[in-house]
């Protein structure tokens, strides 16, 4: 009798330290989506390399997006959705755009860029509520853009 | 025109021909194995004037000796039955270091160390003293245990014999097909009873290169360059044989080559061993 | 009567014939013929053929260009356009494709086959922005004397570009926008530090309907980023915080991981290889010029055998490392004829480097997989006359690391250290390498570059790193060997790997 008492409160305590251990992780991981007007709550812990401006245009389709924080800071790529009117996690292929950033102090991703204005914010976080936040946007310039100004230089130069 | 007659004629020409030239083939494949009395002679005489003198004439050998190297395989490790062999059925290893191939094996009163390619025997008993007169008799009955050793006697040649303190000693060396291995060496101790010591580096023979279209220097060649010596013999010249050599710095290697060389040896034990193909001073 | 006759006659040749043996015989002290023969055909060789052929070329040393450009060729090729990139290596095809068509054109601009229409300076930033749109990368990963890059391009090391370069490192072929029409190549000499770019009067067609054709068949997304582009090459950001890491700025980032090849390593074959045949070691001493009449030689007791002339000592291992070493008391092996120490140059030094390694190799067994390519920075030093060359061993054109079996740090396949034309020290890891049909993951440079700082544990501010690129690492044990990152850091002189 005593044995099965030390099997169950044996398989309880286990089953404690597992739903505690789902606690902390889920605390740590980073929250789908963020308010528009979110602010910092500690300065400093990242630092966007690239793009270097907080607004830039491209043709380029694909975005990289470069950052330097202290090891152990979890890096977050988020993009503004505006049917929410707010910042949502990026996903590719089923995983979200997040790192924790190791002993090198880098972090780099890439992303696809939408036609037009994109705007992201990149949340280094070292716990739920200690964090910075760092945005920037983006815009895609179409095909037929560039092709008008082909025609005015070819123009100019033939 | 007869040229039955010719033909006779052709034919007699052509024996005349052929015999003069057999005459001159003996003659040169002769001067090919041994040296002419007049290059010895020659070469006596310019080594007089330059104050090397030697015991005799006939100490120069005629024969012209084959470029040979002979390969040697260390007896330590080609030799699977050697530590029964040396120390009887029963033995066991007492310490081990592997990556320096150092091993120590017991039996009884008698150990073995191996040092890669050295061997050092002993035997831990009271000797049975012998008298010098008794040597004859032990060296008799050595070469009998030597072969117990796996020593073979015609693989070795004694290149020192002495009585000391009761003991008989003597140092052996290899031989290959008469050639004697200079620069491998083991020295034994006995009583009338057994062995009680050996000591040195031991290879047996396992191969021969032999290069055909490159001969040696002939002797009375490297005779005729010791007048160019900066050390001149001072002594006689007693012994000139040749031999194939080991360099000590090669000795605890595996399998090691005996190269050809001339060993010139004086009155006061000096001796000098030149390298029988290149001519060069390798040990004086 | 008739018998009579016919017997006369049969003994009268028998007798000529003889005769002329005889003769033969006597000519050549007796010996068997063949090997006479052979004297006669070597005699020949040696006192009149060779003569007569050297008289007739001009420089004893002059440089083959073959034997350079087998050993000098970009570590790799990548090929951009403005959304995608791909990186090829030695023995794709894509790579000899594009190398090909690469050297062609650069040749012909040396030729002056193509014609120049400008030749300007530009910025680094100009510079490194063409790799952003329609361009082909060429990458040879260290620096090179200028002289070898010529050579090995077309054939003559010195050409109107002459004056303009003394290192370099890369070549960039860009296709422009989509505005301009021209091809324009772009060269950096990295002792003076100037880009030049030269605009061609070529039309740009050609290399883009290829580049296109490329990028149509090879469809897989590209996550691959320029350090420059991450701007990973500074070490204060704009807000003044600073990097722990500082990466030259053409080092490419993948930023995601992805599949390598592993290569199969066979560990045995090189002792098997050569007790098959006597003579396969007799080649190799042959190259090192050791003559089996007169050297010594041993087995040690690792099985190493060891040949030894009068210059130096020359030792094959079992497990395929070859080692040369001049010795203290002698010059060496004579590999470049020059009276005048000031003409041996890196340039003289490099090419009787590549000749050598060639000879060697050339009775060792060839695997159309493995290739060997210069491995190190080759520009005139301080020690004008002394250099050191390497060489790595390519398998599927990524370098295969080899571990010093004494000090057990990574090295290169091949080393040499040549002293005003002298060889005094040469190592060559032989080994046979095959594909293998396994893959491994390549993680991502920043993880690698995780575990590099775990290792290092750095005490300085920041680490400047100039290199990262592909390689194996070959332990001598393990028999399949996964894709690794080589890392060169500034201040560290060893080969640094990390997974």
């Amino acid at each position: 009798m005593k044995r099965k008492a030390l099997q169950k409160s044996l398989c309880g305590f286990f089953v404690l330290v597992f739903l505690f251990s789902l606690g902390i992780v889920s605390a740590f991981a980073s929250p789908e989506s963020l308010p528009s007007d979110i602010v910092s709550t500690k300065d400093g812990l990242i630092t966007v390399r690239a793009p270097e401006t907080t607004s830039s245009s491209t043709t380029n389709n694909k975005l990289t997006i470069s950052a330097v924080a202290s090891p152990g800071t979890i890096v977050t790529v988020y993009r503004y959705d505006g049917n929410t009117g707010q910042y949502q996690k990026i996903w590719v292929d089923g995983s979200p755009l997040e790192a924790s950033v190791g002993s090198s102090w880098l972090f780099a991703t890439q992303v696809d860029l939408q036609p037009g204005l994109n705007q992201f914010l990149i949340r280094g976080a070292w716990d739920e509520y200690t964090y910075s936040v760092a945005r920037f946007d983006v815009n895609l310039l179409k095909e037929g853009f560039m092709d008008r100004v082909k025609g005015v230089i070819t123009v100019i130069f033939n | 025109m007869n040229w039955d007659k010719a033909k006779n004629i052709l034919i007699i020409f052509f024996l005349c021909v052929n015999l003069c030239l057999c005459t001159i083939l003996v003659y040169l494949k002769r001067s090919d194995l041994v040296l002419s009395d007049t290059a010895i002679e020659s070469t006596v005489e310019l080594l007089n004037q330059h104050g090397i003198t030697m015991a005799d004439d006939d100490i120069i050998p005629k024969e012209k000796f084959k470029n040979q190297s002979y390969n040697l395989t260390a007896f330590t490790i080609e030799n699977e039955n050697m530590l029964e062999a040396w120390l009887g059925a029963g033995y066991s290893l007492s310490e081990e270091n592997s990556s320096l191939y150092q091993y120590i094996y017991k039996n009884g009163n008698r150990q073995l160390t191996i040092n890669k390619t050295g061997l050092l025997f002993y035997s831990d008993k009271s000797a049975v003293l012998a008298s010098p007169k008794e040597e004859k008799e032990i060296e008799s009955e050595l070469t009998d245990k030597l072969k117990k050793f796996n020593l073979k006697d015609d693989a070795f040649y004694f290149q020192d014999v002495w009585f000391e303190n009761g003991l008989y000693h003597c140092i052996i060396s290899p031989m290959v097909n008469d050639t004697k291995i200079i620069g491998i060496q083991l020295e034994i101790a006995a009583d009338h009873e057994e062995i009680i010591s050996i000591s040195g580096n031991w290879f047996t023979f396992s191969g021969v290169d032999t290069f055909e279209n490159s001969g040696l220097l002939d002797i009375t060649a490297v005779l005729a360059n010791m007048i160019f010596l900066e050390e001149k013999p001072t002594n006689m010249i007693t012994e000139i044989f040749y031999a194939a050599f080991v360099p000590e710095d090669y000795i605890n290697n595996k399998i090691v080559t005996a190269t050809p060389v001339y060993v010139f040896q004086c009155t006061d034990g000096h001796e000098y061993i030149f390298d029988a193909r290149s001519g060069e001073l390798l040990v004086s | 009567m008739r018998l009579k006759k016919y017997l006369k006659d049969m003994t009268l040749v028998l007798l000529i014939f003889i005769s002329l043996i005889l003769v033969f015989q006597v000519w050549f002290s007796s010996n068997i013929v063949p090997n006479e023969a052979k004297n006669i055909s070597e005699t020949f060789q040696e006192s009149i053929l060779e003569p007569v052929l050297s008289f007739f070329k001009l420089n004893k040393n002059s440089t083959s260009s073959q034997d350079i450009s087998s050993v000098f060729w970009p570590q790799k090729i990548v090929l951009n356009d403005s959304n995608k990139r791909s990186v090829l290596y030695y023995n794709s095809e894509e790579y000899q494709h594009f190398y090909q068509m690469s050297e062609d054109f650069i040749k012909n601009i040396m030729l002056g086959n193509i014609k120049i229409k400008s030749k300007d300076t530009v910025t680094l930033d100009e510079y490194f922005s063409v790799l952003k749109g329609n361009s082909i990368y060429l990458d040879y990963d260290n620096l090179y004397d200028f002289r070898l890059f010529s050579v090995s391009i077309c054939g003559e090391a010195d050409n109107e570009w002459s004056n303009d370069y003394s290192s370099v490192r890369e070549c960039m072929i860009s296709l422009g926008d989509n505005v301009l029409n021209n091809v324009s190549v772009y060269m950096r000499d990295y002792k003076s530090g100037t880009v030049f770019r030269y605009i061609l009067e070529e039309n740009k067609e050609a290399l883009e309907k290829e580049l296109d054709r490329y990028f149509l068949s090879h469809q897989s997304a590209s996550t691959l980023s320029y350090s420059f582009e991450l701007n990973f090459h500074k070490q204060e950001s704009g807000d003044g915080s600073l990097s722990k890491l500082v990466f030259d700025p053409l080092i490419l980032f993948n930023l995601v991981a992805t599949e390598g090849k592993s290569i199969h390593s066979d560990q045995n074959w090189f002792q098997d290889w050569l007790e098959i045949e006597s003579s396969r070691a007799g080649s190799i001493l042959n190259t090192f010029q050791i003559n089996p009449m007169t050297m010594l030689k041993y087995t040690d007791m690792n099985n190493a055998r060891v040949f030894v002339e009068n210059d130096g000592t020359l030792t094959i291992s079992p497990n395929g490392l070859l080692e040369y070493h001049a010795l203290e008391s002698g010059q060496g092996l004579r590999i470049y004829e020059t009276e005048d120490k000031s003409a041996f140059d890196i340039y003289a030094a490099a090419s009787a480097a590549a000749n050598f390694v060639y000879a060697v190799n050339e009775d060792l067994p060839k695997s159309a997989f493995t290739s060997i390519r210069f491995s190190t920075d080759l520009i005139e030093n301080n020690s004008q006359g002394s250099y050191t060359i390497e060489f790595d061993l390519c398998a599927g054109g990524i370098p295969v690391m080899q571990t010093d079996p004494v000090t057990g740090e990574r090295c290169h396949s091949i080393t040499m250290r040549i002293e005003n034309g002298y060889l005094k020290q040469y190592r060559q890891f032989v080994r046979l390498y095959s594909e293998s049909d396994s893959t491994e993951p390549v993680t991502p440079v920043i993880n690698a570059m995780d575990g590099l700082i775990d290792t290092l544990n750095p005490q300085t501010e920041y680490l400047s790193v100039f290199n990262v690129s592909r390689c194996y690492v070959d332990d001598g044990a393990a028999e399949l060997l996964a894709p690794q990152w080589k890392v060169g850091v500034e201040g560290i002189q060893t080969i640094l790997t990390v997974k």
